[in-house]
């Protein structure tokens, strides 16, 4: 019993830094779908249907300031999309959790403002201004 | 086996009469309702800091997965501490083995029936939670479609079935703890040891996964699970993390539960 608590001991300090679930790529490839899907349906509450998921083309890159990869609040994403033949660039800042989910906070500035007006008059919070999404975090998981 | 379902019968009898199964069981039945209400009157905003929080106002199932994610931290192992860490350690508080066992139950009959008690109890209040938080989250903010965690938007009834199946992606860590509780109540022969140990053990865990730098061996911490159904609600439905906690629980129970049964089975009564 103690022998096996020890070679569990062991093997979590020789694993603690042999890598995490938090990955660049699912955080970047989760961020970007989160994000468009919530552009596409906000465009639409507002009554502009000409955009759409492909067409938007969003990309994300994304780094710790810290550097390396791993859960963090530190995590800044540069989202790209084409919309209107406009191309953006937002810049969000991702707090990851350890389960893979994130909280991504867009700039107070230059980002998306925090209300936006649809067809109705009806003033609602900016659903990009500030939004969850999450990654499959499991062992051997894509991407 | 009639031996350990008569046992099961009286187990299950006996933890309806205790306060603090009783007390449970209310707070399963009117916590969801009392935070919906709070919610509703604008007591508080939105929790935005858990996941969903940011959404209970705008679909009834947010609020239930709300309380969800919410419940994974501390009230599921609290649950099984309640239920199944003073099933064995009050037959010794009560001084009560030597009758039990000069019944014609064998100790087998015993063990299996107190832990079947614990299980069905278990998942009893597992569902009532469930359902409690999914009904007072349609009545809050009734069956708009739901934002699901790629951003998409997920329609109202597949909603409420997703909802329903994330409750039930949590069940193999609920009984892991549950194991926990039992061999607890077992080895340390305290029901403080059986209640409080899977609590604490929870929390344990979290913190240990939220603050440190463990990497890869956070998918071996049995609190990890409680977050599988995440996978259920992005837009590419991800049942990896369900299928590795499964295993992960499946190990626990093959490891703890032969333990206590075998410290039971070898107990010496007659000295006590």
């Amino acid at each position: 019993m103690q022998r096996a608590a020890g070679a569990l001991a062991l093997v979590a300090l020789l694993c603690a830094g042999c890598g995490s679930s938090v990955t660049r790529p699912r955080v970047e490839q989760a961020l970007a779908t989160t994000f468009t899907n919530l552009y596409v349906q906000q465009q639409e509450q507002a009554g502009r249907t000409e955009v759409s998921v492909p067409g938007l083309g969003t990309t994300a890159s994304c780094a710790r300031r810290s550097g390396g990869e791993g859960p963090g609040g530190d995590w800044a994403c540069r989202l790209q999309f084409t919309a209107y033949d406009t191309p953006t660039s937002w810049v969000y800042e991702l707090e990851v959790h350890p389960d893979g989910c994130f909280r991504a906070d867009g700039p107070p500035d230059a980002g998306p403002e925090a209300f936006v007006d649809e067809i109705t008059g009806a003033r609602t919070p900016n659903a990009l201004f500030q939004f969850d999404g999450c990654f499959d975090p499991s062992l051997g998981a894509r991407p | 086996m009639s031996g350990a379902l008569v046992v099961l019968r009286w187990e299950l009898v006996k933890l309806g009469t205790q306060l603090r199964v009783r007390v449970v069981v209310l707070a399963c039945l009117l916590g969801p309702p009392a935070l919906a209400l709070g919610l509703g009157l604008r007591l508080s905003g939105p929790p935005v800091d858990t996941v969903y929080g940011r959404y209970v106002l705008d679909s009834g199932p947010a609020l239930s997965l709300l309380v969800l994610g919410f419940a994974g931290m501390w009230v599921l192992p609290l649950l099984a501490g309640v239920v199944a860490g003073d099933l064995f350690a009050s037959e010794d508080a009560a001084g009560t083995w030597k009758t039990v066992l000069t019944r014609d139950r064998s100790r087998d009959d015993l063990f299996v029936g107190k832990v079947l008690a614990a299980v069905t109890a278990v998942v009893a209040l597992l569902a009532l939670l469930a359902l409690s938080s999914l009904a007072a989250g349609l009545l809050l903010a009734g069956t708009r479609p739901l934002v699901g965690l790629s951003g998409q938007l997920i329609a109202p009834g597949r909603a409420v079935v997703l909802t329903l199946l994330s409750w039930l992606l949590v069940l193999p860590p609920l009984l892991g703890f549950t194991a926990v509780a039992v061999a607890l109540s077992v080895l340390t022969r305290s029901s403080v040891a059986g209640v409080a140990g899977p609590v604490l053990l929870g929390l344990l865990l979290q913190v240990l996964s939220l603050v440190g730098g463990l990497g890869l061996v956070r998918h071996a911490l049995l609190t990890t699970p409680f977050s599988a159904w995440h996978g259920l609600l992005t837009s590419r439905v991800a049942l990896g993390s369900f299928l590795q906690g499964a295993v992960l629980c499946a190990l626990h129970l093959a490891v703890l539960l032969p333990l206590a049964r075998r410290a039971l089975l070898r107990r010496d009564v007659a000295a006590a």
